[in-house]
């Protein structure tokens, strides 16, 4: 017995063009009585379709130009038709009778479920990305073509959102809105009725205020109303602001 | 025309003599061709990547490449940017034979004649008539199989949280190997590739071509160059005595053998069917 058989890993060599010179112990074990593939027999035998065009369109192009190939992953078929993933390391070449590719071949059961729950969980991931991009610009165009200036304020009364008209009436002061509360927007002569409103919206003591005019610094005044915002499960999540004012008939 | 020269990276070897383009196949990039253009220095090479192939920072719009056209356009758009009109001997591998014999026929005059190495006009299998050599199911266990050979494996899962807009950024960092590709690129080259099926096209090729094809290959069987040949106008055949499905890389003294011997034929004897 060589040394070659007592591996515990796969090994095979083969020629340059992939046939099969030699099958160590393992190899052959892991394949299984059932298996035919013997020296003499191309390699693509020892793999189920899909591995075999990774074969011809990947591995072998990089063996010939790179002279190794290093965690390339593959399945084998085994003797009874089952597919058992591999870990694959091959390197050698040469020119002439002497040359021959050595390949070397890791079980991989458990990293191959393991690669493709976290391959699984990415597209997951990347799927829900898509979704919440698609579901943001459908918020928005809707909120837009509502003809209302609408915002949300979160628990704390900050702006979470808010449409296109919205801050066409803010102006400048929509960008203060990212630094600080709404109220601090609002001119002092009217923040404490806002601020009771608001409150009120925040707590559902009142989920729907009544109308209060919105005057800022250099903007033309507008009128709001707070409306309490429940999430799903039926929680308070914030309130939303929403403009009142009678849509024009067209 | 310049940023077709950056988007396929093209690369032009000598400029005198008549024009050689080499088209890759899938899997790869036009470093594949290496030991090919050595032996042509009398010709003016022009290799190129299509685009996502290879380190080809280009946008990559999924939806042009989602059937061989635009790949076709990729090859037609290289030789106008290079203003080539006629005379050109096309070597294509592959899924760039059938690349090839497309764009010949949307212009057949860009094209002298065409070296086909390793051609398939369809990977899949028409039972009772027509073995391409595989299923449709074949091609799913492929892109499972990819997802799981990204080389760089933090970086196949970075986009998730860089965001959705990452094609560019994640295309530049890949692995310096030469089959690292894009995965959008590669995911959807491969089912280009593998759902095409041109056989109802080749009836309609004029431009004289050589077949190449490798005595025991897994991706076009022996009886697929048969096929071939019987319905290419003006086609040779010619079986090298290789297994494998890139004998170019393999045995490329071969290869450039059967290229000088069929590049040496004069025009007139291009035309009919040779084996």
């Amino acid at each position: 017995m060589n040394l070659y058989d007592q591996l515990p890993c796969a090994v095979l060599q083969t020629d340059l063009e992939g046939k099969i010179i030699q099958m160590n112990a393992e190899l052959i074990r892991i394949l299984g009585p059932a298996s035919p593939v013997r020296p003499g027999a191309l390699m693509d035998e020892l793999l189920p379709p899909a591995s075999r065009i990774f074969l011809q369109t990947h591995v072998w192009p990089m063996l010939l130009r790179e002279a190794a190939v290093r965690e390339i992953y593959l399945h084998l078929r085994a003797g009874d038709a089952t597919r058992i993933p591999v870990m694959v390391n091959a390197s050698g070449g040469g020119e002439g009778a002497s040359a021959s590719y050595t390949w070397v071949m890791f079980v991989a059961r458990e990293r191959s479920l393991f690669e493709a729950e976290l391959i699984k969980a990415r597209n997951r991931a990347e799927a829900g990305s898509h979704a919440r991009e698609e579901n943001d610009h459908f918020t928005h165009t809707v909120a837009d073509l509502s003809g209302r200036a609408l915002a949300f304020l979160d628990l704390s009364a900050r702006c979470k959102f808010s449409n296109a008209r919205f801050a066409a009436l803010l102006g400048d002061h929509h960008a203060i809105l990212d630094q600080g509360p709404w109220l601090a927007q609002i001119e002092p002569g009217a923040r404490a009725a806002h601020g009771q409103a608001l409150e009120l919206a925040l707590t559902g003591a009142a989920p729907s205020s009544a109308a209060l005019a919105v005057a800022l610094a250099g903007r033309p005044a507008w009128s709001v109303r707070y409306l309490s915002s429940r999430s799903k499960a039926g929680l308070l999540d914030g309130c939303f602001l929403v403009e009142q004012r009678p849509i024009a008939a067209t | 025309m310049k940023n077709i020269l950056e988007r396929n990276r093209v690369t032009v070897i000598g400029n005198s003599g008549p024009t050689m383009i080499y088209a890759h196949g899938f899997g790869c990039n036009q470093a594949m061709w290496h030991r090919i253009t050595s032996a042509f220095g009398q010709y003016r090479q022009v290799l190129f990547d299509y685009t996502g192939s290879g380190a080809a920072g280009a946008p990559f719009d999924a939806r042009r490449y989602a059937n061989l056209d635009g790949y076709v356009q990729d090859l037609l758009d290289v030789c106008d940017a290079l203003g080539l009109t006629e005379g050109v001997r096309l070597v294509g591998h592959s899924v760039s034979c059938s690349i090839g014999l497309l764009a010949s026929i949307a212009r057949p005059s860009l094209f002298e004649r065409m070296i086909l190495i390793g051609p398939s006009p369809c990977f899949l299998n028409d039972p009772p008539n027509y073995f391409g050599g595989f299923e449709r199911e074949d091609l799913a266990g492929l892109l499972d199989m990819m997802e799981q050979n990204y080389i760089g494996w933090a970086q196949y899962l970075a986009p998730v949280v860089a965001g959705a807009a990452q094609a560019e950024s994640t295309g530049a960092e890949l692995a310096a190997s030469f089959c690292s590709t894009d995965p959008l690129a590669a995911r959807t080259f491969a089912r280009a590739t593998f759902f095409a099926d041109n056989r109802a096209d080749l009836a309609a090729v004029t431009v004289p071509s050589l077949i190449l094809q490798h005595r025991h290959d897994a991706l076009a069987p022996l009886t697929v160059g048969d096929y071939l040949h019987a319905r290419l106008a003006n086609s040779r055949l010619e079986v090298l005595e290789v297994s494998g499905h890139c004998a170019h890389m393999s045995h490329p003294q071969l290869v450039v053998a059967a290229m000088r011997r069929y590049l040496s034929l004069a025009p007139a004897d291009l035309l009919g069917q040779h084996r």
